[in-house]
């Protein structure tokens, strides 16, 4: 009988012990505190995935097996601000879209497409095009040789002249009082732009004579004096033999010439106005609002503490003082953010956009002002300057490496707008070694509030 | 000429050495472990991978809702993003007994809240009908509520959750509520996955929900931002002309529901479903799951198990007759929309179904076209924010034009269409492509582990990770057969919503 007891209190101390064990204190150690390691993250190095072409052309070339899928992808730096006869960008990225390369009609050309289920896009920048095409890896014979036929020989047709003069000068429908039937924050950023770079070549508005005047030959023109090899950049990745695709780019591309370029188009400073509210009525439960100005190129030094700033200030995303000052304390918005508009070369914009119900349209325009005014006027918090430096370093400059794809695309892109490799060399390190005081240099040097151009679309309130 | 085709020929053969893709198996190595609390861990181990996709799914959404009370689960969400003591707070001692004070303030606000609501006789008859009428001890109590939560405001750091996210290189930062589940997100590099296990055992138990008035407006923000699109109304009544019982095909919350959330309700909500037996983490990128389940252990293993939660058991009644919505709108493009009631993911006709939307997207838009009616096909299985249900949804096929003149030869040549799939045999090419674009579909959103976790949570509310990939593999085993029989069960007049778009002052 005793030992029968001693057992059972032995049995039960282990029970004890085990619940103990099983029913751990949360651990609630403060984010601060943990000591969380560094990101092992380090840049792929991109002559890895280099390929040179004997004529300039460059290539990058990256494995990504996790599903049978290819992207091939042609970056040209040539947009809709080049060539000499306007909308010949326009007609090329149409022609480039819709009929594919010349020895192929049209239907032939989008009925492969849909044969090889392939997800197919053509994207015509200011300065810059880029055209994509991802298939299933059991397609890539026939995606290569269509890919490499449109970028080489784009079947060029007055039909896509039309499409391409549709697009360009299509309005904002409004009802016969003028309201706008279906405003949104795109509309009102659009409106952004057209007041802000009205008279620059940034924001030229193509008319309908300018697709009239426009003939096949101008638009040839426009491809073969842009669409050459020392100015466009590739980069295929996904489920590939990497040896296979560097000989077939070879095979493919050596015979695209390397030829002088013209001059880009030289873009004017964009110069800053008055501040400035501008209204355009929209029947909705929402007004949407756009606060912003020009940005002027942001010298290389700047760039990173700009970054910063705008990250601290209203980055896109959750914890920042806009997002804070908005939308958690007052449920006033359900996003207010800053967007850098970066122009390749040239005078860029910088913006805030937003939306709310009609009512507190003022409060939210007066706690977006008063942030802005804020960061001008001191110093960020050594918190504040942290997270921001680990949130692009570790996150958002991660991101464009994440994988075989995703790389590919970064460096082809680097290489074409920079000609090498070591902005994103050198970024981390740059972004680390911003100071305080350096956000609040770049945010008075580049956010310049009485230049602000105030853009409402929904119900007029005056902001002033 | 001839050595330049020749030399190409070589190079395409020896690229398509590496790629007998049609040979791909649905590569989806989960592994699997549950605690003994009943938390459920899924990874899939990425060797190489610098960063790691992380979520936690809860099994409960806008289906555990009730009337006058839509979309209280998504406003949960919305108040697992306010903190916890450990998490926001400047000073929990201060904090705490305020918030106790708001809650018991609430909790009086509510009695005479309905004391008042229920001297109303005919309360809820109708839209503009008075609802609830005010007293002067609701006014005291509101404004009681409204300067303790002014009090709490000066004690919290707003937005800390995603801080320490972003602060360690968090990307992706979102949440979702749904009908049937709610998750939270977060892109990681691997080696910080610590913080999420974190902050998100914290969140799912300590949640203090701060600022609850000013975040039942982002509801109101979101909604009318809803409403601003052009087709929302319509789309809501289609809906509505579809199910008859199920949530499934109810908003994400009316206007007359958001000022009805309070905090016990919400709290209910949270205490029910928040708990370990009922969550799933799921990581997919450079994790291992050997590690993980020491970390999840770390974090999770002190959280209870706790009651199972009653799950949603409402059964949508057999359809019982063809019914159709005129919907008028100027603004709207006219259109004409079909919709059939279909099973949910679980039940073996699902994935056939899949098959049938992309067969019939080539086939309509052909017939239309070849008729000279035209229009816009859209084929589509999207109810209220997703595709996937567990429950029954519906099928859609709808064309929109210009104007009204050819809406009655699009619904006649549409009903035509779909009664041939059941009579006339399907070209075997047609189902080839289309299960060659359901793979592609497929192998584009495992590509991106953000993607593959959503999916492979998604499956787990509803119905079971594990028959995920049974569904993508029997997509690729429907025979013509399958789409006959279903074609002939399903696509019946009895089971058929017909929507029209017309202008004002039409058909009238």
């Amino acid at each position: 009988m005793r030992y029968l007891l001693k057992a059972s209190c032995l049995i039960l101390s282990l029970l004890a012990l085990s619940l103990s064990t099983q029913i751990l204190a949360q651990d609630l150690i403060h984010p601060r505190d943990m000591k969380i390691p560094k990101s092992e993250f380090k840049r792929p190095d991109p002559a890895k995935y280099q390929v040179s072409l004997d004529n300039g052309l460059v290539a990058y070339v990256a494995k990504e097996d996790q599903v049978p899928l290819v992207s091939l992808t042609a970056f040209i730096k040539a947009g809709k601000i080049d060539g000499h006869k306007e909308g010949a960008a326009e007609s090329l990225a149409e022609s480039f879209l819709n009929s594919g390369p010349k020895n192929m009609s049209p239907t032939t050309f989008k009925a492969a497409l849909k044969r090889m289920t392939a997800r197919y896009s053509v994207i015509l920048h200011n300065k810059w095009t880029e055209i994509n095409l991802n298939v299933p890896a059991e397609d890539l014979e026939e995606a290569f040789e269509l890919f490499s036929a449109i970028v080489k020989s784009p079947n060029i047709t007055e039909a896509n002249i039309k499409t391409a003069a549709g697009k360009a000068t299509k309005e904002v429908k409004v009802d016969k009082n003028g309201v706008i039937i279906d405003g949104s924050i795109n509309v009102a950023v659009n409106k952004f732009h057209d007041i802000i770079l009205k008279g620059n070549i940034l924001g030229k508005k193509l008319v309908s004579s300018d697709f009239e005047d426009l003939s096949t030959h101008d638009v040839e023109s426009f491809y073969t004096a842009y669409v050459v090899a020392n100015n466009m950049t590739i980069a295929i990745s996904g489920d590939i033999n990497e040896g296979a695709i560097r000989k077939n780019l070879k095979a493919q591309f050596s015979g695209l010439i390397n030829k002088t370029l013209p001059n880009h188009r030289n873009v004017p400073k964009i110069k800053h106005q008055k501040n400035k509210q501008h209204y355009f009525p929209a029947d909705k439960l929402q007004t949407w609002v756009v606060i912003g100005h020009p940005l002027a190129p942001v010298a290389f030094k700047d760039e990173t503490a700009f970054e910063v700033m705008n990250y601290i200030l209203a980055g896109g995303h959750f914890w920042t003082r806009m997002f804070i000052e908005t939308r958690d304390k007052y449920g006033l918005t359900n996003d207010a953010s800053g967007y850098i508009e970066d122009q390749w070369d040239g005078s860029g914009s910088y913006s805030f956009h937003t939306s709310s119900r009609h009512d507190v349209t003022k409060q939210l325009y007066d706690n977006i002002m008063g942030v802005i005014y804020e960061i001008q006027e001191g110093l960020v918090s050594d918190e504040e300057l942290m997270i921001a430096q680990n949130a692009l370093a570790d996150g958002v400059y991660e991101m464009k490496f994440k994988d075989g794809n995703a790389t590919a695309r970064s460096f082809a892109i680097e290489k074409l707008r920079y000609g090498n490799h070591e902005r994103s060399k050198s970024y981390p390190a740059r972004v680390r070694s911003v100071t305080k005081e350096d956000v609040l240099r770049a945010a008075n040097e580049y956010m310049h509030p009485d230049a602000f151009q105030v853009i409402l679309v929904g119900d007029y309130i005056n902001l002033q | 000429m001839r050595h330049f085709i020749i030399k190409s020929l070589m190079a395409l053969t020896i690229m398509g050495a590496n790629t007998a893709a049609q040979d791909y198996e649905y590569d989806l190595p989960i592994k699997e472990h549950i605690f003994e609390n009943g938390l459920r861990l899924l990874v899939i181990e990425r060797p190489g991978d610098t960063r790691v996709a992380a979520k936690i799914w809860t099994d409960m959404g806008a289906l555990n809702e009730i009337p006058g009370e839509y979309g209280s689960a998504h406003f949960l969400e919305h108040l697992m993003f306010k903190g916890t003591p450990t998490l926001g707070a400047k000073d929990w001692e201060i904090e705490k007994p305020l918030i106790d004070e708001i809650n018991a303030t609430e909790k009086s606000m509510i009695a005479e809240l309905n004391r008042a609501r229920n001297d109303i006789r005919e309360r809820g008859v109708f839209h503009d009908y008075k609802h609830e009428q005010t007293t002067p001890e609701l006014t005291r109590l509101e404004k009681h509520i409204d300067d303790l939560e002014r009090k709490v405001e000066n004690l919290t750091n707003e937005g800390i959750t995603m801080k320490w996210y972003q602060g360690f290189g968090g990307t992706r930062l979102t949440a979702s509520t749904e009908q049937e589940y709610m998750h939270f997100d977060i892109d990681l590099p691997a080696n910080r996955v610590d913080i999420f296990l974190r902050i998100e055992a914290d969140r799912m138990t300590n949640a203090i929900f701060r600022k609850f008035d000013a975040e039942r407006m982002i509801l109101v923000e979101q909604r009318i931002g809803f409403l601003n699109q052009l087709n929302s109304r319509y789309l809501e009544a289609m809906d509505a002309l579809v199910g008859r019982t199920s949530n499934v095909y109810i908003p994400e919350g009316y206007m007359t529901d958001f000022k009805n959330y309070t905090r016990q309700y919400e709290r209910y909500l949270y205490d029910t479903y928040f708990i370990p037996n009922n969550s799933t983490l799921i990581f997919v990128g450079g994790v291992t799951m050997d590690e993980m389940i020491l970390k999840v252990e770390k974090y999770f293993g002190g959280l209870e198990r706790k009651p199972e939660p009653t799950r949603y058991y409402g059964q949508e009644p057999l359809p019982s007759g063809e019914k159709r919505l005129i919907y008028r709108d100027n603004k709207l493009s006219p259109r004409v929309e079909l919709r059939y009631q279909i099973p949910g993911v679980g039940h073996p006709d699902k994935p056939h179904f899949d098959v049938i939307k992309e067969v019939m997207r080539n086939r309509l838009q052909k017939t239309l076209d070849d008729k000279k009616i035209g229009g816009s096909v859209n084929v589509n299985t999207r109810v209220v924010h997703t595709n996937n249900y567990g429950l029954p949804s519906s099928i859609h096929f709808a064309a929109i034009y210009g104007d009204t003149e050819k809406l009655d030869a699009s619904e006649e040549a549409m009903l035509a269409e779909i009664k041939l799939l059941s009579e006339e045999y399907i070209l075997d090419e047609e189902l080839k492509f289309a299960q060659k674009t359901l793979r592609t579909q497929w192998y584009r959103a495992a590509s991106d582990p953000n993607q593959l976790n959503f999916h492979i949570g998604h499956f787990e509310v509803m119905d079971s990770w594990k028959t995920l990939k049974p569904y993508l593999e029997a997509r690729d085993k429907t025979t013509v057969e399958d789409v006959r029989r279903l074609v002939k069960q399903y696509f019946i007049p009895d089971n058929l919503s017909i929507g029209n778009v017309i202008p004002i002052g039409e058909g009238q």
